[in-house]
């Protein structure tokens, strides 16, 4: 006997996988697909409000300030007093910290928006399809080559985040070298992450770590101003001009110089993404 | 079974889970709140035929997955909408083990029930955290604190659902549950 092509049970199925699916989708996008008008929710839920103020009627949401006032002794209330004190720093301390973070974005969108603006330079994406697994000699190999204007030298990003330089090109392809290669040794500036006129960025010349993952340089007095969470912005003038600003990483540790710790402190730099692993990069080509 | 009237009670639960929680909250309005909607959808799904359990317990797990959720974006279609569906299931294996017209019946079921819908709840919104997914992490999120308060409000709700029970019993024949009798031949 043939069964209808659509029946209770799978629609229900469907309804299931569809449910699943939107269960797993990013944030932005389920919201959307959840999205009801605000009049219809303000209008659905009016009776609510009603249900609400009875129930606030019969037991007070703020059941503690009454307490606070009228039960609690001195004592008791200086306690509490300093408890609310206490919480209203915590949750200032994390006010502060979101303030910074967003201003940090906000600083990254300039920068960038500031390049975008450039005429003398195009941002041409790539797709990564190829990492030679050398810790030595890490290279990555781009699907784009001297057809699109790539050639030897030209610098590689990813977002506000250096990562290194082309090295070799064919026609459709293009290997890049990153900045954690052996022996690499970079001119930067460390500057603070927020922008703020009244500190100077400071130039360094750091070096590769024998771990292949960080830069360091020893370079700097014990009462040098660099702190963790600075960046170091690429200023060597070996690389094309527009990569210079370009952030090679963040300052992780700053401690004493293993050898001269009463003169100077050694500086570690760690790059913001482990660069092996990025799917795509921007190559900077040059307008001709 | 009777749509307009489990519409209508789905609508007056939903009110109830979103405007009497200052009422109901223990030690407070953010303390451990009875699940209305969880106690009216193993309450339909005790009742109503075995083939409308999963459209119906779909139906509530849609409403309770409207209202505010744990991501602070808007609520995420699905994870209780799900959680009811695998509830459903759930109440049909069970139910026939308990006497359906007792309230104390409906307490053991919502408890039981309960568990099912916020593991799979639970489950899912911490599947979002997997790099396997294209859904991002639920901020603040942890599985074992969620666990241990929805744990504490199934057992309110349990206890809530003994004079919820009492109520929806005597509202049951209006919304009709008995499964739709064929004519019968007399010859």
């Amino acid at each position: 006997m043939n069964r209808p092509p659509i029946n209770a049970k799978r629609v229900m199925i469907a309804a299931t996988v569809l449910l699943l699916l939107a269960s797993q989708l990013p944030a932005w996008l389920a919201v959307k697909l959840s999205y009801l008008p605000h009049a219809f929710i303000e209008f659905i839920a009016t009776p609510a409000t009603f249900l609400h103020g009875f129930s606030t009627s019969i037991r007070s949401t703020d059941k503690r300030y009454t307490k606070f006032s009228e039960e609690l002794s001195l004592e008791e209330q200086l306690s509490l007093a300093l408890q609310k004190l206490d919480e209203a720093k915590v949750y200032n301390d994390y006010l502060e910290q979101d303030i910074a973070r967003l201003r940090n974005v906000s600083d990254n969108l300039a920068l960038i928006s500031a390049l975008v603006d450039t005429e003398d330079i195009s941002f041409v994406g790539a797709k990564v399809i190829g990492f030679n697994g050398n810790r030595k000699n890490p290279i990555l190999t781009i699907n784009i080559g001297s057809n699109d204007f790539v050639r030897d030298g030209l610098a590689v990003v990813w977002g506000a985040d250096l990562v290194g330089k082309v090295v070799s090109t064919s026609v459709s392809t293009a290997d890049v070298q990153l900045i954690t290669a052996a022996d690499t040794k970079l001119q930067v500036r460390i500057t603070r992450p927020v922008i703020d006129p009244t500190v100077v960025p400071v130039p360094a010349y750091i070096q590769l770590s024998d771990d292949g993952r960080t830069f360091y340089t020893d370079e700097f007095p014990l009462d040098s101003p660099v702190q963790v969470g600075d960046l170091a912005l690429l200023a060597d003038e070996s690389w094309q001009f527009r990569a210079r600003g370009f952030i090679v990483g963040t300052v992780t540790e700053v401690g004493p110089h293993p050898d001269r710790p009463l003169l100077n402190q050694r500086v570690v730099i760690r790059p913001n993404r482990p660069l092996a692993s990025v799917y795509g990069v921007i190559v900077l080509v040059p307008v001709e | 079974m009777n749509w307009l009237a489990f519409s209508i009670t789905t609508y007056i639960f939903l009110l109830m889970q979103v405007g009497m929680t200052t009422l109901f909250g223990i030690p407070d309005a953010e303390g451990a709140l009875p699940d209305f909607l969880l106690i009216f959808a193993v309450f339909v799904g005790m009742q109503a035929p075995a083939r409308m359990v999963g459209w119906s317990m779909l139906t509530v797990g849609l409403c309770a997955n409207l209202l505010p959720g744990p991501v602070p974006d808007g609520p995420i279609l699905g994870p209780e909408a799900l959680g009811y569906l695998g509830g459903a299931f759930a109440v049909l294996q069970l139910r026939t083990l308990l006497f359906r017209e007792s309230v104390f019946s409906l307490a053991i079921m919502v408890f039981f029930v309960g568990i099912f819908i916020q593991l799979i709840t639970v489950a899912l919104y911490t599947g979002r955290g997997l790099p396997l997914f294209l859904g991002q992490p639920v901020p603040n999120w942890s599985a074992s604190n969620e666990l241990f308060t929805r744990f504490l409000m199934l057992l309110y709700s349990a206890f809530a659902a003994v004079p919820i029970g009492f109520v929806l019993l005597k509202l049951a024949p209006l919304m009709n549950f008995a499964p739709a009798q064929r004519a019968e031949r007399v010859f």
